[in-house]
């Protein structure tokens, strides 16, 4: 075992060092060739190792889930579910405590992370759960943001009217967007959502009388039962510092959208893991594995898309309401096609139809980036390579969604409901079937003609 | 005898191609009728007619109900059927294909009480054989999305119910065992019996099975026929059946449908079929075209 592993790591070592010797060994120092043999060397022995590192880990802790199929047979017997109570409840202390601890940008990214899992567990019903690529989600994103700067500017719409209300016009848009793809499929629908998603930037930027064009609109920040966050009143209220007699800090209106934003974000959480095992969430992976399957046994799926591009746009859009709050201020730069390929690329790397995954990996991509801000211009480096590495090793994403696992076996008495009618016996009586060599696999081979 | 489906004059043309030509057969209630034919005769096109996946370009298709006396129900409107010039003086027909054209398709016709199988196997592949029959039930289950979201009680016993009916089914097929196993997984003998399963979840009253024997083993085979069989005898089911397997076909059927080039070529019980003349000549290419 270790051996290979090593024996591994001296290979990429050995491939590096031949790709980094002529790269980096090389210097051109005005017209001289300057020779640096220690480079390449140091970074050759960096991969190398490196590589042999990750190998291991990934022996020792990840591979759990590599065996495709396995998992989902083997059941109960090595239920990965045993310590989930105490993980939860780990990341929620941490999650809840986080802002106390952290100074303003601190708690500005936190805030960011979590409207990347709001909007990665929005994208992850239409792709992850439902199968439909969409490359054009930030419009639903740049809906909701927008429906609360609109409604402030024009209407003086407040946040707590602006979230629900924004987040239904996002759906309202989904499923405008649904009618048309209804019998798209694949890369077309992907280019339509993609065209999508451009045109609402492109009406954003463009229409200038309603929307401000590039200079955006600025919008005002949430209030708590109408206590305001500032050191004087603005809208015509309280401060809540003074409201509660205490100092006031700059912080407090960021820890409080903090707070405000992981309750949501708590919410669709359970609401997603609650649709997946629901009728509507088995019927969009039904629609996702076999369309036709799943006309012919009843399903509606008109309804059934519609219903996933509307809910996942609704989770889109109080992501969007979430943003514009948080920048107090929107402009259509935010909303261009890099972002739907960042919420995508989280869906994809967490895993599709995976609520963890999801989560870890919007965590992942947005404070590792900002973490290493001085590498910023490598930004979209860093979540290529990530994408790379994640498709060798784990071509299905970081967590593989867990099948929900039936009890069948005991049935203590034949609590049979006919299934065709009500007075005959049920198939409990009589001889069961014996089935000859079962398992064995089709001497000629199906007719595999597609129809219908 | 009663009839539980008539297809009348079905005739379905593809562009230029006519694949079926006037086809018209019934199928009686709580029998096992055979489609055969030679390949690309049009069987499955019946089946896709019948079920809805492809619109008739003439004909009809009832499906009849003699348990409630309601009358017959018009399979092919419900797939929504064009408007013509005479609808709109009559503002109930006009409301009726509206609303069909609308919210029409294969899944009523499912609802209506017509389930059926696909010659190459379409399972639900990553979910696993449990969820593929909970899936089938979805149109009994319902509930609402509140009611799903607060797992009320009334909620939690539609599903438990939905459990158990599949549990029953994959015990009538021998599956209990992989329950939780990944469809796409099974072994092929196993995806076809779980698709058969799956389309009885629907509770339908005409099963329509599209080559199911296709890749069985003889065992498998003669397992399935009693399947068949039992499907019958103890639940009455109507069972209309693709088969090329001839043995299967004479041993089961009580009527044999013979579809070549599209048309009815000759219809009756299997001991005749096997002396018709023009089934031979189809089947084994003498006499004249
Ligand atoms: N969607 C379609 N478009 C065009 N032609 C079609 C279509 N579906 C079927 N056909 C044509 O209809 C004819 C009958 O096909 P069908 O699949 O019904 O045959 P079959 O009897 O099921 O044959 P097999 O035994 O091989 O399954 C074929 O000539 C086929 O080319
Ligand atoms: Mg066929």
């Amino acid at each position: 075992m270790m051996g290979t592993d090593w024996r591994a790591a001296f290979r990429v070592g050995g491939v590096a060092l031949l790709l980094f010797t002529p790269l980096t060994g090389l210097v051109l120092a005005g017209y001289q060739l300057e020779w640096h043999w220690q480079r390449p060397l140091w970074l050759a022995g960096g991969f190398g190792l490196g590589y042999g590192l990750l190998r291991l880990v990934w022996r020792r802790w990840l591979s759990g889930a590599h065996a495709f199929g396995q998992r989902a047979a083997a059941g109960s017997t090595t239920d990965p579910a045993r310590h989930r109570p105490l993980w939860i409840g780990l990341a929620l202390g941490v999650a809840l405590l986080l802002p106390f601890f952290l100074d303003k940008y601190g708690i500005n990214v936190a805030t960011l992370a979590l409207i990347y899992i709001l909007l990665g567990l929005g994208l992850n019903i239409v792709v992850g759960l439902a199968g439909l690529l969409d490359l054009g989600f930030v419009a639903f994103y740049a809906v909701g943001a927008y429906t609360y700067a609109f409604g402030y500017h024009y209407f003086g719409l407040s946040f707590w009217l602006a979230l629900p209300l924004g987040g239904l016009l996002a759906a309202c848009f989904g499923m405008m967007l649904g009618f048309p793809v209804l019998r798209l499929h694949g890369d077309y629908l992907a280019i339509v959502t993609l065209g999508f998603g451009e045109i609402i930037r492109l009406i954003l930027n463009n229409w200038v009388s309603l929307t401000g064009g590039p200079n955006g609109v600025s919008v005002v920040f949430p209030t708590f039962f109408g206590l305001e966050f500032n050191r004087r009143a603005k809208q015509g209220g309280v401060p809540l510092h003074e409201f509660l007699g205490i100092d006031y800090s700059a912080n407090q209106r960021a820890v409080f959208l903090y707070l405000l934003l992981l309750a949501v974000v708590l919410v669709m959480v359970y609401v997603v893991v609650r649709l997946k095992r629901m009728p509507i969430g088995r019927a969009w992976e039904a629609l996702r594995e076999n369309e036709i399957a799943c006309r012919s046994l009843g399903i509606n799926h008109v309804t059934v898309k519609l219903s996933a591009f509307g809910l996942g746009a609704l989770v889109g859009g109080m992501g969007g309401v979430f943003f514009a709050a948080s920048q107090g201020f929107v402009n259509p730069t935010s909303f261009t096609f890099f972002e739907s390929a960042h919420i995508l690329a989280i869906v994809v790397l967490g895993g599709m139809g995976s609520t963890t995954g999801v989560v870890v990996a919007a965590l992942l991509l947005t404070v590792v980036p900002e973490m290493l801000r001085d590498f910023a211009d490598y930004r979209v480096l860093f979540v290529g390579v990530a994408m790379v590495l994640m498709m060798i090793w784990r071509p299905r994403g970081l967590r593989q969604r867990r099948r929900p696992v039936f009890q069948v076996e005991p049935s203590p008495q034949p609590a049979f409901v006919n299934p065709v009618k009500k007075r005959l016996r049920g198939p409990g009586g009589g001889h069961p079937p014996q089935w000859g060599f079962g398992g064995k696999a089709p001497n000629n081979p199906p007719n595999n003609r597609s129809d219908p | 005898m009663t009839p539980l489906l008539t297809v009348h004059d079905l005739t379905m043309r593809f562009g230029g191609v006519t694949a079926l030509q006037a086809v018209a057969f019934t199928v009686q209630q709580a029998s096992i009728t055979a489609l055969i034919g030679p390949n690309g005769a049009g069987k499955t096109t019946v089946f896709n007619c019948v079920t809805g996946f492809y619109k008739a370009t003439t004909g009809t298709i009832c499906l009849h109900d003699p348990q409630t006396g309601t009358g017959d129900i018009d399979l092919l409107e419900m797939l929504g059927e064009s408007f013509r010039l005479s609808d709109f003086w009559r503002p109930r027909t006009l409301s009726r294909r509206l609303f069909f054209k609308l919210f029409g398709g294969p899944h009523r016709v499912n609802r209506a009480g017509v389930a059926r199988t696909f010659q190459n196997i379409r399972l639900f592949d990553e979910l696993t054989v449990m969820e593929n029959l909970l899936v089938a039930q979805q149109a009994q289950v319902h509930g609402g999305l509140l009611a799903g979201l607060l797992q009320t009680a009334h909620f939690r016993r539609k599903e438990q119910e939905a459990v158990v009916r599949a549990t029953e089914w994959l015990r009538f097929f021998d599956l209990l065992g992989e329950a939780n196993r990944l469809a796409g997984t099974l072994p092929y003998g196993y995806q076809r019996r779980l698709e058969m399963a799956r389309a009885l979840c629907t509770r339908p009253r005409l099963l329509c099975l599209d080559e199911p024997a296709a890749g069985l083993n003889p065992n498998e085979t003669q397992a399935l026929s009693q399947l068949i069989l039992a499907l019958r005898d103890r639940f009455g089911l109507t069972v209309l059946l693709i088969e090329h397997d001839m043995g299967l076909v004479m041993d089961i059927s009580d009527h044999l449908v013979v579809l070549d080039h599209g048309e009815v070529i000759a219809q009756g019980k299997p001991a005749a079929i096997q002396q018709d003349a023009r089934v031979l000549a189809a089947y084994l290419g003498t006499g004249e075209p």
